[in-house]
């Protein structure tokens, strides 16, 4: 399939374009969709889009095509040609990537995935939600399966040439537990994984769990005292903070990092590594969307900015090297995002704590821009004196990201993988929480 | 495209062969053309095609679903079998079989009504458009940061065909513009966001000035950097047609969707209930014409209708697909919309709104001894329990009916049923104007809106 890039190539160039970059997916996945309680459907979808971008010198033009005939292609050079010279100079652009041997990479392709029967993943649905409606009380509003396997073939006028496949599956289950009238927080558990090594009952059990864990929830009054950021809720804080680390916030001036590579900006025992070549990796693949080969990159270390993410192009803008982090035209993305362990069990954190909250779901937002903390504590529990004590109904709580950053004050010494993130528990101490 | 119409009946005809009870076919193709401008250059202009088909079945009480993009007989037949296949393996796993409200078949054709096609306008044209708003913006001083404009506009046609004899086609036309600033001032970030478009030709840009609208998102932004931020608590709140129609929308309307209701949201089993002060009737339409969410047919071919959510503060209905009306025993609304043909159709909203009232909308702030109006909105959340977190994008402090001072960084929270009764005054003011994509496992275009109400809420600050 690598001709489709190839030909797409010599037909850019034919027509005049200085440059040319074509990038070309094809993926097979299977879903199973879980609606009240019951498997709602199951789809297989083969998709399949050719992007394009061709240059004219410093002009830029973008187009995509599901339609890979040779009409189809010539086409859509033709459109992303047509906005080229239509456009005006962008002077941040330098050029396309110079071609660089791709790194090996592990676990990422599975044959039991690839050869996998559709009618198969409606059983794991079943098992999953199975296990989740033993308890009685517990009811499931959705869920998912998802099994899929994809191609991706890149090329650019410059010489770069690259195939690469994987396969991925995904699980998740929102459970809510109903006991005499009352009715609980909506629980989420869900897995993601490139081989076919998920266990669909222990997804099943444990939004079960967290369903019928949150029954019983008092409201309490507004207090300042410690937080404990479940893996989850520490996986949303990691998210936003990858994003101030992302070249193209850098460059647009709208991550407040920008100018802080060498400083402190956590707690020493807080270290962030970008890693596209994880083993078995949710990201990992052999080259980004431009065809630069995947790398690890160090952002913060010991809690020293190290860098930021990059494609050519912020790369080129700021003056460093890409990182290989290339997601789509001009677009940059983290691959896998690995923190650092810390030294606490989680029940020490727990037994540490004289009045606080442990959260695992937060719902509102954290504005990377300037580190806005702001939303609803959900499934979240009261600790007094070292113990929990009973699920607490809604609060809030409003925060500052980098703040919180330079006030950690443990990780847990087990980091979970949710996705693309790899992450430890955290906990905060001083927070106010709006009851 | 007659190529394309003569495979999608094939792929009927194959899926009718297997015991199915039920099979449609969805043809899609369409062409989408994307502008964005950013400090004087043009980023990533983009012009994307596509076709493709997505075949569903309806076999032995459950439903299998496949797509394609290649197509070519062979793969259609293949992609047919497929999702007969899925529904046959999913049935031995269901417990209640699913059933599909009856519903005429119907044959028509739907041509969106536009003065000028976008696609037949020069890019050179569009680009203007785009450089002149972008200009406006950073012509504002050395305060504004980063910005974007984007112009976006998409031609497409849609095919449906059923089992049951339905054979509907869609030509659909959207044109939309969108402005985001940012400013900042010693640390302190101030964001603003403008949008207009919907199912209209070029014509909407030139009956709605981009720079005005360029213009007054940068200078909000502006003028709030030096803003305080207010002291959280329960508040009186006059809210504009923006942030009640984000509202509306989030935190009532999806609880009103009938899957959402089957899985148990707050409205369940509440039909002829009060959920809301008198003075508040709220609805989903596929009306009017031009707005983001209008349509005449939905993706399983039913023709739409508007639904009544809540009328004079009672309960009165759902928003239903063929599926959930059967099981609730009504008519479906023709609320079934899939992003593509790669999508199953899901319940979803079209343009969700609160109707009018008999204030003047200044009156209602001249008439507030206290409190906050707020306007716009920088997006938010909502659970099923209707509890709601949104971003506002500005809010004046009011006091004996005077708007005294601006704030930034406001968030607003509470549960929809709660604020929805507390609403007092409902303004004359109706507008649908804040085009978006709702995002519900698959992005479809939607509209909310509103006129200006008053309610009391959660207001958050420290933002």
């Amino acid at each position: 399939m690598s001709e489709v890039v190839e030909k797409t190539v010599k037909k850019g160039l034919a027509l005049g374009a200085s440059e040319i970059e074509a990038h070309y997916f094809i993926a097979r996945d299977v879903e199973v969709k879980i609606e009240s309680n019951e498997i709602s459907d199951a789809s297989l979808r083969i998709n399949r889009s050719l992007h394009i971008a061709v240059f004219l010198g410093k002009r830029l033009g973008f187009s995509r095509t599901t339609d890979i005939s040779a009409k189809g292609i010539e086409n859509a050079v033709e459109n992303a040609y047509r906005l080229a010279s239509s456009s005006n100079e962008n002077p941040l652009w330098k050029q396309l990537p110079s071609p660089k041997p791709f790194p090996s990479v592990k676990g990422t392709f599975d044959e039991r995935i690839y050869s996998f029967e559709p009618d198969n993943a409606v059983k794991l649905a079943k098992e999953m939600l199975g296990e989740a409606r033993k308890d009685s009380r517990v009811s499931v509003p959705g869920g998912l399966v998802s099994l899929a396997h994809s191609e991706t073939h890149v090329a650019n006028s410059l010489g770069v040439l690259g195939s690469d496949k994987g396969t991925g599956i995904s699980m998740e289950l929102m459970a809510v537990a109903k006991n005499n009238g009352e009715v609980g927080s909506f629980a989420l558990a869900w897995e993601a994984s490139r081989k076919l090594d998920l266990n669909p009952v222990e997804i099943g059990r444990e939004a079960a769990t967290k369903a019928v864990e949150s029954l019983g929830a008092k409201k309490i009054e507004s207090f300042r005292g410690t937080l404990i950021l479940d893996y989850d809720v520490a996986l949303d804080f990691v998210s936003a903070l990858s994003e101030a680390l992302n070249g193209e916030m850098v460059w647009r001036e709208s991550s407040p990092l920008k100018d802080k590579v060498g400083q402190e900006v956590a707690v020493s025992f807080f270290s962030l590594v970008d890693d596209g070549t994880l083993d078995a990796g949710v990201s990992t693949s052999l080259f980004d969307y431009e065809g630069v080969p995947r790398m690890k990159t160090m952002l913060i270390d010991q809690g020293v900015l190290k860098g930021f993410l990059h494609n050519t192009y912020t790369a080129g803008i700021l003056d460093v090297e890409t990182t290989g982090n290339a997601s789509g035209f001009l677009s940059v993305a983290p691959s896998n995002i690995i923190v650092s362990s810390g030294d606490w069990g989680s029940d020490e954190m727990v037994k540490s704590i004289k009045r606080g909250l442990i959260v695992k779901r937060f719902s509102g937002y954290i504005r990377p821009e300037d580190g806005v903390v702001s939303g609803s504590v959900k499934q979240a529990f009261l600790v007094e004196n070292g113990e929990v004590k009973h699920p607490v109904k809604e609060c809030m709580f409003s925060e500052n990201l980098y703040v919180l950053l330079k006030n950690i004050v443990g990780m847990s010494r087990v980091v979970k993988k949710r996705g693309q993130f790899t992450v430890p528990q955290v906990m905060f101490e001083n927070v106010s929480i709006v009851g | 495209m007659s190529m394309f119409k003569d495979l999608a009946f094939r792929a009927l005809e194959e899926g009718v062969k297997h015991g199915t009870s039920y099979v449609e076919v969805r043809y899609h193709e369409g062409t989408a053309t994307s502008l964005r401008v950013r400090k004087g250059v043009v980023e990533s202009p983009s012009i994307s095609d596509f076709k493709g088909m997505g075949i569903r079945v309806l076999k032995d009480g459950s439903w299998g679903f496949a797509c394609l993009e290649d197509l070519s007989l062979e793969k259609v037949i293949e992609a047919v079998n497929s999702a007969v296949k899925l529904a046959s393996s999913s049935s031995g796993w269901r417990s209640r079989r699913v059933d599909i409200a009856k519903v005429n078949p119907v044959k028509d054709r739907v041509e969106t009504q536009v003065i000028r096609v976008p696609s037949k306008v020069p890019i050179e044209e569009k680009l203007k458009m785009v450089f002149d708003a972008d200009k406006a913006i950073w012509s504002k001083g050395e305060n504004i940061i980063d910005d974007s404009v984007v112009y976006a506009d998409y031609s497409g046609k849609k095919v449906f065909l059923s089992s049951e004899g339905a054979a509907i086609e869609i030509d659909e036309i959207r044109t939309y513009l969108a402005v985001q600033v940012s400013a900042r001032e010693a640390g302190r970030v101030s964001p603003a966001y403008e949008a207009m478009g919907g199912t209209t030709g070029f014509e909407l840009l030139e009956r709605n000035d981009p720079v005005k609208m360029a213009d007054e998102a940068a200078s909000r932004a502006i003028r709030l950097l030096n803003a305080s931020v207010p002291k959280g608590g329960v508040s009186t709140c006059v809210l504009d047609n923006k942030i009640l129609g984000l509202l509306v929308h989030e935190a009532l309307g999806h609880t009103a969707e009938a899957d959402f209701v089957l899985s148990g949201s707050i409205l369940a089993g509440k039909i002829g209930e009060q959920v809301a002060s008198e003075y508040v009737t709220i609805v989903d339409s596929p009306e009017p014409a031009g707005a983001n969410g209008w349509m005449r047919y939905d993706d399983e071919g039913v023709k739409t209708k508007p639904v009544k959510i809540v009328e004079k503060g009672v309960l009165k209905g759902f928003m239903h697909n063929r599926e959930s009306a059967a099981v609730f025993g009504v008519e479906p609304t023709g609320n079934a919309r899939a992003q593509s043909y790669s999508h199953v159709p899901l319940i979803r909203m079209r343009n969700t709104y609160m109707e009018a009232g008999d204030w003047d909308p200044e009156e209602i702030i001249r008439e507030t001894r206290e409190g906050f109006y707020l306007k716009g909105s920088l997006g938010g959340q909502a659970d099923s329990n209707g509890e709601f977190t949104f971003s506002v994008q500005e809010a004046w402090r009011i006091d004996k009916g005077e708007l005294v001072e601006p704030f930034r960084g406001v968030a607003i929270s509470g549960s929809a049923v709660e604020v929805l009764k507390s609403v007092d005054a409902v303004g004359k003011d109706l507008k649908i104007i804040s085009p978006g994509n709702c995002g519900k496992f698959q992005w479809v275009p939607v509209d909310d809106g509103g006129p200006h109400i008053r309610a009391r809420m959660i207001v958050g600050g420290g933002l």
